[in-house]
């Protein structure tokens, strides 16, 4: 199990983040996924062998936001 | 902000180029406009879309579909007007959620990427994370220290500031911990990782501050919430008016006019004015969304080591019951080493000023509220040696002997924190503490009470007496002293079960998690803990105390500007969609007003830039501070 952290770059707009909240859950092999406005940042925790950090990376891309870092914690915080 | 800057050029030069050309600009006035329009409105046009898939009536929409009306009827100012106003107040919001996410991106930006293992008798370079506990990482100048270890070769010199705050760099040697995420200045060194990656601190700093950020209740945005309602029924009732009357140019008019541009600026830019002014004299409020929590508080609760007293305590008393001073000193500088604690501050540095050197230790244990223990190399062999309070000795069945209590309790009386030394079952000595007051503390009270605070109380986990001390000195009645961490959770959770909002003031060393559960937590942020400053709501830069009646007021100077702008921005716009049904306004006049109203909406918002009263009204100390017409303050000190 992986636990990564995602920031985004200019997350203004509370809508997108619901929306791209929404999609990484829906990822095959995502086992939890969480937007935070408040410090602009996707939480997620996935199954190493089914998702990638780059897959991650492509549908943060697609819902027109950006990755500014990546930071790795503790599976089940 | 590139919109912002791009429509809002464009306008400009439209304008500038009508005023100078007379008629013949206005082909070109037009076409800039309209390119002005676009420019801003396709980002606006994308929100209101994004917003309207997860069923959401927008300001965007209204914008929207407004900008496209103006352009089809050939307003084409109009349509620029309503476009940049939205993406202005749209930038300003982001810049008040900037100043929210910098701290955490200066962390990630801070934390280390690669690590130098030595693999197989090799050097190899590979992520910081990739290093397993165990291995030895060579730190070489310039270098982050990749992990949390010890080190076993090598010496070099090492800037923690991000980490502990402390800004003098240290000396790291063979035996000596380092922390992951300090920077080298100079020298190599060889460690051996105990934690690495997620598990070292520094990681862990940047899930505190993360979740921290994320944990305070996100309030809906105001506009939102009035978007909803606001939209539809403006929509609805241009349709009516279409259908009643017939006439699209009213309908239209109608629809421009009731865009509320002044209302999408009127928060934000307020508050980032405001924001602006409290960083530029060192007090750091963390973001809009927290300013009407703090313009709440009604209560405030003070640490007192490290905040209302200097925390920089000295050993006063140094009394030994057996055996001699420097022996004392040594053993119980021995087992206070590893603690962060300022009372351990203290007997260090006696100790060090005396140059007695700590005696060799090991097995340290730091017991919250209690005190610390180690096993030390005395006279007669390895001791558990423990330096605290009396609940420490009660803990490991120590007995007091009645005129060693006396000499306790005679230090305790003249408001010293007495430490007492105890190993091989028996009390040894004791070492007195004392902790001089901050200049600013003595006025404290009233100006609190001068900026809308009803309730101040102290938390403490030092001694009745010592507290009491503090609290007369200060004007502060309710001590509450001899607590442990978790009770300061709880005389805080009691506090708001009475319905009091609770601003709690520490400087993160044993009232973290209580500085978590208030309402606003304020750290010094000179001599607070990293991971204190980082969370908590407002931070002083200064360590000035006067500063927290200042940060109290200010905000509540913020929220009403914010409550003046927003009232004001919604009944020039009621006014003018009144007079647009009933034929008396136009909308090159309605327009103009409109305007009008968005230019006082941000003067009175960058009022708080320069603003009445400067923390200085609340200082306290004996400078004196002059205040001229002009607002400019000039230092005359008082000597």
């Amino acid at each position: 199990m992986e636990n990564k952290m995602f920031m985004l770059a200019s997350l203004n707009c509370p809508v997108c983040a619901a929306k791209l909240e929404k999609a990484a859950r829906q990822l095959p092999g995502m086992k939890a996924a969480r937007v935070e406005f408040g410090s602009g940042t996707l939480h997620t925790e996935y199954d190493g062998n089914l998702l990638t950090v780059e897959a991650i990376r492509d549908l943060i891309k697609r819902t027109g936001l950006e990755v500014s870092a990546v930071v790795t914690g503790r599976p089940g915080r | 902000m590139l919109t912002v800057a791009v429509s809002g050029s464009l306008v400009s030069i439209a304008w500038l180029w009508r005023w100078s050309a007379g008629d013949g600009g206005a082909a070109p006035f037009a076409a800039l406009m309209t390119l002005a329009a676009i420019i801003a409105g396709v980002p606006v046009a994308r929100e209101a879309i994004g917003r309207l898939r997860v069923r959401q009536f927008s300001i965007a929409l209204l914008v929207t579909i407004a900008a496209a009306g103006a352009l089809r009827i050939g307003e084409v100012w109009e349509a620029a007007a309503v476009t940049l106003l939205f993406v202005l107040g749209g930038w300003l919001e982001s810049l008040t959620l900037a100043r929210t996410r910098a701290a955490l991106r200066q962390l990630v930006d801070l934390a280390p990427r690669t690590a130098r293992v030595m693999r197989d008798g090799a050097l190899v370079v590979v992520g910081a994370d990739e290093v397993s506990p165990g291995e030895v990482v060579m730190v070489l100048p310039g270098d982050r220290v990749p992990v949390d270890g010890k080190v076993t070769a090598g010496q070099a010199v090492l800037d923690t500031a991000a980490l502990t705050g402390e800004p003098l760099p240290s000396e790291a040697g063979p035996g000596d911990r380092v922390l992951g995420g300090s920077i080298s200045r100079g020298g190599h060194l060889e460690v051996l990782a105990e934690r690495v990656g997620p598990d070292t601190t520094f990681s862990r700093l940047i899930f505190l501050v993360a979740e921290a950020q994320d944990q305070k209740p996100k309030v809906q945005r105001m506009l939102d919430a009035f978007a909803r309602w606001y939209t539809p029924s403006v929509i609805v009732a241009a349709i009516v008016m279409l259908v009643v009357t017939a006439d699209v140019h009213l309908a239209l008019t109608f629809l421009v006019i009731a865009c509320p541009g002044a209302l999408v600026v009127a928060s934000p830019v307020a508050v980032v004015a405001g924001l602006g002014h409290a960083a530029r004299q060192g007090i750091l409020i963390k973001g809009g969304e927290r300013l009407e929590r703090i313009a709440r508080t009604d209560t405030v609760a003070f640490d007192k080591t490290g905040t209302l007293t200097l925390g920089r305590p000295l050993v006063t008393t140094a009394i030994s019951f057996a055996g001699t001073d420097e022996e004392l000193i040594a053993y119980a500088a021995a087992a206070e080493q590893r603690s962060e604690h300022h009372l351990a501050t203290a007997v260090l540095q006696h100790a060090a000023n005396l140059s007695i050197a700590p005696a060799p230790a090991d097995n340290w244990r730091l017991l919250p509220g209690l005190g610390a223990t180690a096993n030390v190399e005395t006279a007669t062999g390895m001791v558990q040696v423990l330096v605290g309070n009396r609940r420490l000795l009660a803990a490991h069945d120590v007995q007091i002997l009645p005129d060693q209590e006396g000499q306790i309790a005679m230090r305790e009386a003249i408001g010293q924190t007495v430490a007492i030394v105890a190993f091989g079952g028996s009390v040894r000595g004791l070492l007195g503490i004392t902790d001089p007051l901050r200049p600013e503390a003595s006025h404290l009270v009233a100006a609190l009470h001068k900026a809308g605070v009803r309730h101040v109380t102290m938390l403490t986990g030092d001694n009745p007496a010592a507290a009491k001390r503090v609290g007369d000195s200060v004007g502060i009645a309710d001590v509450r002293a001899g607590l442990l961490p978790e009770d300061k959770v709880a005389a805080i959770r009691s506090l708001q079960a009475e319905g009091r909002v609770v601003a709690m003031i520490g400087d993160g060393v044993n009232d973290a998690p209580a500085l978590a559960v208030a309402d606003v937590s304020i750290a010094m942020g000179a001599s607070g803990t990293q991971a204190a400053i980082e969370t908590a709501d407002v931070a002083l830069m200064q360590d000035r105390l006067g500063q927290i009646p200042y940060a109290i007021s200010l905000s509540k100077r913020i929220m009403r500007v914010v409550r003046q702008n927003v009232a004001f921005a919604v009944g020039v716009v009621v006014i003018l969609m009144v007079g647009v049904i009933g034929k008396q306004v136009h909308l090159a006049g309605g327009m103009l007003v409109h305007e009008a109203s968005v230019l006082i909406v941000i003067a009175n918002g960058m009022r708080l830039m320069w603003g009445a009263g400067r923390s200085a009204s609340y200082d306290t100390s004996n400078n004196r501070r002059v205040v001229t017409a002009g607002g400019r303050t000039a230092d005359q000190a008082e000597r």
